[in-house]
């Protein structure tokens, strides 16, 4: 078994096996989170090797394995499954560990052409709550966070300490954003005519999907959801053609509600996978 | 956006007092502007309806 931090190897190939990506598949997330790539005879395995737990669905290095089981390799928990690859398909691959799934989150996928014109019904709350916004802020921008770092990490650090009891994957965020920001990620600052920042926007890529990882703003009515819009309307995100993956509600029924009428693309489920009890 | 945490939710003590001694939080940010209270945090998610949905 070797050990690696070149999540390349197991992205590339999760493409040419065909299968969809999840939130967590860029190469940005999985560096800020620290994880491991594993070979382990002829697969590949992301690991949380801190915490023990394997991140993604193992996969074969050669097209060949596919539908063969995982040599012996023991596994307690599989953290996410990804919607390309079918429940039977991952069952036969961990045969003999004994996991089952269950729900983790779902994962929404937008279309940011769907963003331009904001017309009909079903976009009337949004289309409201963006003319709120332009009132309220009529110039906002987002642009290169470079010259705004000192703000930004101020506005990140004190957004995490304020939810320190309910926030989830603080790390993680606190190393994308604030003390080792990945090489393959954008980051904007979404920042006043007086050059103060009301926000920061950060994302990343895989071969199919843009992740919209982060979104985080000051806490002011419908700042956060114009901030989102903006996003979606930039020259660069419509510019790019992908579908944007804008992950799950993490355990938050208002944000599923938000993004329920945000009319998105798809909404799949993703399991996690544990022992069964 | 933002994903589970893989361990229980919430922030580990080692991270905030990274936070706090990098001085990324608590006190005013560089430009002079004060964080928001969380008393106001809270009115903005009742008219909202999203608020603190940041993700």
């Amino acid at each position: 078994m070797t050990e690696k931090q070149d999540w390349g190897c197991y992205l590339t190939n999760m493409n040419r096996l065909g299968l969809v990506p999840n939130f967590y598949c860029s190469k940005a997330y999985l560096y800020a989170c620290k994880a491991t790539l594993l070979e382990v005879e002829g697969w590949w395995i992301v690991k949380d090797v801190p915490n023990d737990i394997i991140m993604l669905p193992p996969i074969p290095m050669d097209r060949k394995n596919v539908g063969e089981p995982l040599p012996d390799y023991p596994i307690d928990i599989i953290w996410s499954d990804t919607p390309g690859m079918s429940h039977e398909v991952l069952a036969g691959i961990i045969q003999g560990n004994c996991l089952e799934p269950h729900f983790l989150d779902w994962q929404y996928v937008y279309d940011p052409k769907n963003f331009l014109k904001l017309e009909g019904g079903q976009w009337h709350t949004l289309r409201k709550n963006i003319r709120h916004a332009r009132n309220e802020y009529p110039e906002l921008y987002l642009v290169p966070f470079q010259g705004y770092l000192n703000q930004i990490k101020k506005l990140v650090g004190d957004w995490i300490v304020e939810r320190k009891d309910t926030i989830q994957d603080a790390e993680t965020i606190a190393e994308y954003l604030i003390f080792n920001p990945p090489d393959k990620c954008e980051i904007r600052a979404l920042v006043d005519i007086h050059g103060n920042v009301k926000g920061v926007l950060a994302w990343d890529y895989n071969w199919k999907y843009i992740n919209f990882r982060y979104c985080i703003t000051e806490s002011l009515p419908y700042l956060n959801e114009y901030a989102r819009y903006l996003f979606y309307v930039s020259e660069e995100i419509l510019k790019d053609g992908r579908k944007v993956n804008d992950g799950g509600i993490v355990d938050t029924p208002g944000l599923e509600f938000f993004k329920d009428r945000m009319n998105p693309y798809s909404k799949t489920p993703i399991h996690s996978w544990r022992k069964k009890v | 956006m933002g994903g589970k945490s893989r361990k229980s939710g919430g922030v580990s003590k080692q991270l905030i007092s990274r936070l706090t001694n990098a001085n990324y939080s608590g006190g005013p940010v560089d430009n002079g502007a004060k964080s928001k209270s969380s008393k106001k945090e809270k009115k903005d998610d009742r008219k909202t309806g999203l608020g603190l949905l940041s993700d």
